[in-house]
């Protein structure tokens, strides 16, 4: 399984696409944290700043993370490499584990720039604001204003910001399995993965205000307000729960794309 | 010694209400070189696609290096494979290609990069990426990923299409060199039945998704043998006459009495003059055998 873990890395290293996929989220990034900036200055209007709520980690993740299921996995069906892979490997369940494991970590990478703009932001302490929900960075860039710099406070973040990338992984987990359905259409994998994002990300806290029972329902998947409001005083068992819950997420997605990849021809 | 290392037993698969597969039971031994050979739709791809794992029979079995089940996926390490087209990242180099089928097969001799370069013509292609190879450059590379890993058994689905007729000679000679120096089992799908007649040692026929016949090339060039049938009333003094006039032996009398001469098909008139000036009386005179072809679709029982 490391050797195809490893060959997928060589791949992307070489791949432009993933390359101009970071930059674009780095350039995200550093305008949605320009913007927090802006607006806690009195540069801008909160009115003009959620023009820019797009960039956020939010939305950008989402999409970065269905590019990444369409290029990883549907690239591989489509240049055959998945043929090459499974006549290497010890079958289609190392094969489906393998991919997981890639696709976590690249998500991970891919919050990186979210997750340095940040931390330094948090370091600078240049005044933001939050002008959007639902971000755990931005929510860190505000606590910089109040949160005075420690190393413990910094070392918290830097373990919130990895857990958060976690739970990106884990929200975006059904890609994953949606690629290894559609097999070489990456164009689809995106479209549809991206559309549901979205659209869970909006309905879970709509329907969360239904009753108590879905609240709590929602309270253990990834997407759950535990996930994007953990802040400086978030504690450690929430912390763990949502580490928890995300890794359960994207175990139980890894198995159901066993069995839905366990038998499926390859062309 | 000759060992099975795949059987299927009675391997059938079916898409829907197409019967694409029925039955197939096949053996291979180590060391030789299988010709699969079917018209297309016969069926020969979906068999090596079932053997590879790319898809799971509706029924029956597969023996794998004697392991069956579950455990047969482990073993589809000692396969090398080429099917329909080759698994290439067109962005990246010949080199680079075989640098990461390499790594995900977690091969350490990083030499053996250039070493399959150069044995399928594809060393001077530096810094030309995949997507601007030409068709039978492109089969060459997937030849050589095949080959990466040292397979014990080489399955190649029309491994020649595209390719040039110095090309096609050069994978000739490279399968039978696989062959004989390394021991190498080889299952190669073909259109072109002289091409594969020129390195298969065995054959299979299959058609509509039956196996027809497996044949060795020594049975095989029994049936398509070339000869002169001879009838006559004194096959003893033709028989004289063919050694002491024509030099050869090479004939066989049958019980009937007429004679098969396998030398000078070519050179009727020859032996006609010489039986004629000798006074050996026929009372038959043809020319018999199968061409390849014509075997293939007697086999196959189509007209």
């Amino acid at each position: 399984m490391i050797n195809l873990i490893k060959a997928d890395f060589y791949k992307i290293h070489r791949s432009a696409i993933y390359k101009v996929l970071f930059l674009i989220l780095t350039a995200c990034a550093v305008t949605t944290t320009l913007v927090s900036h802006l607006v806690s200055t009195g540069d801008i209007d909160m009115g003009t700043a959620a023009t820019a709520a797009l960039l956020s980690d939010v939305v950008m993740m989402n999409l970065a993370s269905c590019i990444v299921a369409g290029q990883l996995i549907c690239g591989d069906f489509e240049n055959k490499l998945i043929q090459s892979a499974l006549t290497g490997t010890s079958g289609r369940f190392t094969l489906v584990c393998g991919k997981m494991i890639t696709y976590t970590l690249l998500v991970c990478i891919m919050t990186l720039p979210y997750a340095l703009s940040s931390i330094i932001g948090y370091v600078l302490d240049a005044g933001f604001c939050a002008p959007y929900s639902a971000s755990v960075y931005l929510k860190i860039l505000f606590e910089s204003t109040t949160v005075d710099f420690s190393v413990a406070a910094l070392l918290k973040y830097i373990a919130i910001i990895a857990i958060m990338a976690l739970a990106y992984a884990a929200q975006t987990a059904f890609v994953f399995t949606l690629a290894f359905l559609v097999k070489n259409k990456s164009l689809i994998v995106t479209t549809i993965g991206f559309i549901a994002c979205v659209f869970f990300g909006m309905t879970s806290s709509m329907v969360a205000k239904i009753s108590d029972t879905v609240k709590d329902v929602i309270s253990w998947t990834p997407f759950s307000p535990d996930a994007y409001n953990m802040g400086n005083d978030t504690e450690i068992t929430t912390m763990i729960k949502v580490i928890g819950i995300s890794l359960a997420f994207i175990a139980a997605f890894t198995y159901v794309t066993y069995l839905t990849f366990r038998k499926s021809e390859i062309k | 010694m000759a060992n099975t290392i795949l059987k299927t037993e009675n391997i059938s698969k079916k898409y829907g209400s197409n019967q694409v597969l029925s039955n197939v039971s096949i053996t291979l031994e180590n060391g030789k070189i299988y010709g699969l050979i079917g018209v297309n739709g016969a069926g020969k791809t979906t068999l090596m696609r079932q053997i590879l794992g790319l898809s799971v029979p509706t029924s029956g079995e597969i023996e794998l290096f004697g392991k069956r089940g579950k455990a047969i996926s482990k073993e589809r390490s000692r396969l090398g494979c080429l099917i329909e087209s080759p698994g290439l990242v067109l962005n990246l180099t010949a080199k680079q290609n075989l640098h990461l089928h390499r790594v995900m097969h977690g091969i350490a001799d990083a030499d053996v990069e250039d070493r399959l370069l150069e044995m399928v013509g594809l060393s001077g292609t530096g810094k030309k990426k995949a997507k601007d190879f030409s068709l039978g450059m492109k089969q060459r590379l997937g030849i050589a990923i095949a080959l990466l890993t040292n397979p014990e058994l080489v399955i190649l689905d029309e491994p020649i299409n595209g390719l040039d007729p110095i090309g096609v000679v050069e994978i000739r000679e490279l399968i039978k060199k696989l062959c004989d120096e390394k021991g190498m089992t080889i299952l190669i799908s073909s259109h072109n039945l002289p091409e594969l007649y020129q390195c298969a040692t065995d054959y299979i026929i299959i058609d509509h998704g039956e196996i027809k016949e497996q044949i060795t090339l020594e049975e095989l060039e029994e049936k398509c043998k070339h000869y002169l049938r001879i009838e006559t009333p004194d096959a003893a003094k033709l028989a004289e006459v063919l050694e002491s006039k024509l030099g050869t032996t090479n004939f066989k009398v049958m019980p009937d009495g007429s004679v098969q001469l396998f030398d000078f098909t070519d050179e009727k008139e020859k032996v006609t003059d010489v039986l004629f000036e000798n006074g050996v009386k026929t009372t038959g005179f043809s020319l018999m055998g199968e061409t390849l072809e014509n075997y293939f679709i007697s086999a196959v029982g189509h007209k």
